[in-house]
């Protein structure tokens, strides 16, 4: 009897930790919740970005809305540092830190491990329509937003058949239209801003 | 199931499952840190891509798994299968965290190769399994468009690669298996090895304690058999010393006592008279001190054996009253006794030692009572198979009693109840330690209840078996035809009143008791008329004598009859008044015959009478003529030899030794030849061999011996002798012995051997 309620127990515990797998991937496969005030912005969106921006707009503009406490972030991290490296010459590569938590431009590249330009104007979410973590905003030259989703239909961007930040590049760098519409690339998933950066 | 119990029914010594004892304490112990450090691995892991959930709550659900099972079954091994798995979802959980990084894959072979600890091949299978089905699921899914599976990094996961990595992880697992399986042989072999050591330690310890033993029991043994022949020597000694003792102090005690018995059939004065009596008593006394140690030792040194034959219970008794009829009639007591008349009058058992065992005890009776009586009763105890029955004697005295604290030593050797008792009144205290002995060996018991003042009762028990010879019942047939009369018994002893008329109403007479003269006379009178008194002699008020005279002044021809104390002189005065004169304690068969003549108005029989003191007479020889020759080297007992023959008017021939004896013999023919064993030149046992072998007509030869132990009256009648008296002789014996040999010898017939003397 106790040898059953012990085979019992062990089926109840390996039932519980299958749970727990399912749980994380399944919290990780919805798409971030749309906030109630949001105000989607399209493609071709004239982007009227500030004064201060530290890019000038020869090359079309790729900013990378990261939180460095959002699992996400993380998830991709290497999959946005080879695009730097790939397309760094073609395109100005600029990250937005989306946090509450007082952070310097230097922390950011410390973490990221990237010397590229750091704005932290949280504003730009608003603007380009952003309301998770990671995202990818392609801005053309003539400060209309190309392209805003996400880089992979994979988490962690193994996927070479959606890869979408980098097709989209690939299509303005190619003066192409923008054929990254699907909507895996356009509903984004990952982490929702936090309160105070929410559009 | 089966499998996860096996380990708990392994033999200690051959551990086939697993690990068993102090090994698998240890080898859990390791595993404690490995567990925990994998728990652990799980937080840093999470650091990477923030799976603090799955981290926390996967790697504590693995250890409370592991350790639930481990706890709640700690006889069983399923919680190493347990282990086997939570090992597995720890590997899945690392790839997951670390997002399908390939190297996460070697925690598989890390949990392989830590199971290999429990020396268990079969604990690789469930984790095999575990890892199989894990890369085939979430490679399948993520195959299928799942990519969130977090399973790897490839874009997709081939089933070629699916095969390879699943056979090189098999190959692991089997290598670590084999290696478990290895070590448990390798385990089992030492476990065996040192089982063996310990086995073969364990019988070289018993065999040298063996060893030991035998030596200390073969040393015990000689110590026990040099005992055993020392004792055998010493008890051989011993014997050598009684017998030599016994013929010591026999032979000075021969010349005493027969001289004092010769001094008795001289004239002698009043004093004289007393003196020699007095030599004669205390050399009896003597003689029973001496026979009751030599009983004694041999009954101690187990030399004593019971014989078997048939004997008349009631002349065993009266034989032994007859012992003390005299000091019992000096002391004024009264001797009684009575056998149950469900018991048989012939029994078959040894009559010598249950007449010394009653002698004993009556004796002792007779010492310790100075008024009232002393009643001997037989009953039967109990019947027995095989024609066997249980007697049961009772010796009942109304003497001083015995303290019931003193009671308890009463058997044992030499114990009086307290020194004073043998001053006063004398005796070994080997008597009762004696009879003790004798009962046992009659397959008995004896016991003692006593009452200071009041009296003693000495119970004891023999086991006997009836006779088969035909019992002689003379004594109720010859009563036939005196049916009914009646008797008036008188006496002041209510238990010899009781006695008399059991008696009288067994042989179908009607009794009457009166317990006074003066009630006999009222009963005499108020009554129909008797056909007889019986009455005591010594009555208070009126005695025997007084009340017959009454009687006979008013029944001239009623016939009395008087029961007398031996010596008693008033009685023999007025003799004519009595029909019988009988003297205590009465015998049944002198009662019977006495009863009869007075009843039937016989002339009046002879009266039994003391008989002279005077046993020896001149007229003997004339009865009797023979030649006898006397072989005897002590010249004390040649003297008294002489002298006593004389006495009996023969003039017998000495011969100083047995060879002179040869050659007197040879020379005259003599019907008897009285012959001392213990001679110089000669002893009696080759003189009497020769004889026996070398003469034609051969005289009757009777062994006159001190030699009184055990085989010697064997060892006489084996060397041809006829007869024994054992020194110091009795008169009596010796008319006895020269009655019974007189007729073989005149008739001579030189081979006939007395049978039972």
């Amino acid at each position: 009897m106790r040898k059953r309620l012990v085979w019992l127990w062990l089926s109840v515990l390996l039932f519980i930790v299958l749970a727990l797998f399912w749980y994380q991937a399944w919290v990780y496969a919805l798409p971030t919740p749309v906030p109630s005030n949001y105000m989607a912005v399209h493609n071709g969106t004239r982007i009227h970005l500030p004064q201060t921006f530290p890019a000038r707009f020869d090359k079309p503009v790729f900013l990378h809305f990261y939180n460095p406490d959002c699992p996400c972030s993380k998830f991709n991290l290497a999959q946005f540092s080879a695009l730097v490296k790939q397309y760094g010459a073609s395109v100005h590569f600029i990250i937005v830190p989306m946090t509450d938590k007082t952070i310097t431009a230097a922390l950011i590249q410390k973490k990221t491990g990237l010397t590229i330009p750091v704005i932290t104007d949280t504003g730009l979410a608003k603007m380009c329509g952003v309301y998770s973590t990671p995202q990818a905003v392609i801005i053309d030259t003539d400060s209309t937003l190309y392209y805003r989703g996400n880089y992979n239909k994979s988490r962690y961007c193994t996927d070479k058949e959606t890869s979408y930040a980098k097709m989209a590049i690939d299509n303005i760098l190619s003066r192409r239209p923008n054929t990254v519409i699907s909507q895996y690339a356009v509903t984004s998933y990952g982490c929702s801003l936090p309160k105070s950066n929410n559009p | 199931m089966k499998e996860f119990n096996h380990h708990a029914v392994a033999s200690p010594s051959y551990n086939i499952a697993g690990l068993t004892g102090e090994a698998k304490q240890d080898a859990d112990k390791i595993i404690n840190y490995f567990v925990f450090g994998f728990f652990l691995a799980g937080f840093v892991f999470a650091s990477f891509y923030d799976t603090w959930l799955l981290a926390g709550g996967i790697g504590s659900l693995c250890l409370v798994a592991y350790y639930s099972a481990r706890y709640l079954l700690p006889d069983s091994n399923l919680y190493q299968y347990v282990l086997s798995v939570i090992l597995g979802i720890f590997m899945a959980l690392y790839i997951y965290q670390m997002h399908g990084l390939f190297e996460m894959h070697f925690f598989a072979f890390i949990g392989s190769a830590i199971l290999i600890i429990y020396q268990n091949w079969k604990l690789q299978i469930p984790m095999l399994l575990f890892v199989t089905l894990h890369h085939a699921v979430f490679g399948y899914m993520q195959n299928i468009g799942f990519n969130t599976v977090y399973f790897t990094q490839l874009d997709y996961f081939q089933f070629q690669t699916f095969v390879i990595h699943i056979l090189l992880a098999a190959a692991i697992f089997f290598i670590s298996g084999l290696w478990a399986y290895r070590l448990q042989q390798y385990g089992n072999r030492q476990a065996a090895h040192a089982a063996e050591v310990e086995r073969l330690n364990k019988e070289t310890q018993i065999y040298a304690e063996r060893i030991k033993n035998e030596e200390a029991l073969q040393k015990a043994y000689h110590e026990a058999e040099n005992a055993r022949v020392e004792a055998e020597k010493a008890n051989n000694a011993k014997s050598v010393f009684l017998a030599t003792m016994s013929h010591e102090i026999r032979t000075p005690m021969n010349g005493v006592m027969g001289m004092a018995a010769l001094l008795t059939e001289t004239e002698l004065n009043e004093e004289q008279r007393n003196y020699a009596d007095t030599i004669t008593t205390c050399s009896e006394n003597l003689l029973t001190v001496i026979n009751d140690i030599l009983d004694f030792s041999k009954i101690e040194s187990g030399k004593i054996e019971l014989e078997k034959h048939d004997f008349n219970l009631r002349s065993c008794v009266e034989e032994v009253l007859d012992v003390f009829a005299g000091k019992a009639a000096d002391a004024g007591l009264d001797l009684i006794y009575q056998i149950e008349p469900d018991i048989p009058t012939q029994i078959v058992g040894d009559s010598f030692r249950l007449r010394q065992i009653l002698i004993n005890l009556v004796g002792n009776a007779v010492k310790f009572t100075h008024e009232g009586e002393i009643f001997i009763s037989i009953g039967l105890h109990k019947t027995l198979p095989d024609k066997r029955m249980e007697l049961l004697f009772e010796v009942k005295d109304t003497g001083i009693g015995i303290p019931a604290d003193k009671l308890d030593k009463l058997f044992k050797s030499f114990s009086q109840i307290d020194s004073s008792t043998t001053r006063k009144y004398g005796g070994t205290g080997l008597g009762l330690a004696i009879s003790h002995k004798l009962v046992e060996l009659m397959d008995g018991d004896i016991n003692v209840r006593s009452v200071v003042d009041e009296g003693t009762v000495f119970s004891f028990t023999i086991q006997v078996d009836n006779s088969l010879q035909p019992i002689l019942t003379y004594m109720n047939n010859s009563m036939a035809g005196q049916e009914g009369k009646r008797i008036l018994v008188v006496d002041d002893n209510k238990t010899n009143r009781t006695i008399l008329k059991t008696q009288l109403a067994q042989w179908k007479l009607e009794p009457v008791v009166a317990s006074s003269g003066k009630e006999a006379l009222q009963v005499l009178h108020a009554s129909l008329p008797f056909d007889l008194v019986i009455t005591d002699m010594h009555m208070p008020e009126m005695d025997g004598c007084e009340l017959t005279q009454h009687i006979k002044e008013q029944y001239p021809e009623l016939p009395v009859i008087v029961l007398s104390s031996v010596g008693d002189s008033l009685c023999r005065k007025n003799s004519d008044l009595f029909a019988a004169i009988i003297n205590k304690p009465a015998k049944q068969q002198v009662l019977c015959s006495y009863i009869l003549d007075a009843l039937r108005r016989r002339p009046k029989a002879s009266l039994e009478t003391a008989k002279s003191k005077q046993q020896l007479s001149v007229s003997f020889s004339e009865q009797y003529p023979m030649n006898i020759l006397l072989a005897e080297d002590e010249p004390i007992n040649q003297k008294l030899a002489i002298k006593v023959f004389k006495k009996m008017g023969y003039e017998i021939d000495v011969a100083k030794n047995g060879k002179v004896a040869i050659e007197m013999a040879t020379a005259k023919a003599y019907d008897v030849i009285f012959m001392d064993v213990l001679m110089p030149e000669m002893d009696g046992l080759s003189a009497a061999r020769y004889i026996a072998g070398n003469f034609d007509i051969k005289p009757v030869i009777i062994a006159m011996t001190a030699n009184a132990m055990q085989g010697d009256r064997e060892r006489c009648l084996e060397a041809g002798m006829n007869d024994y008296i054992a020194k110091p002789i009795s008169f009596k014996e010796l008319i006895t012995r020269l009655e019974h040999w007189s007729n073989h010898a005149l008739d001579k017939e030189p081979s006939s051997v007395l049978v039972e003397s």
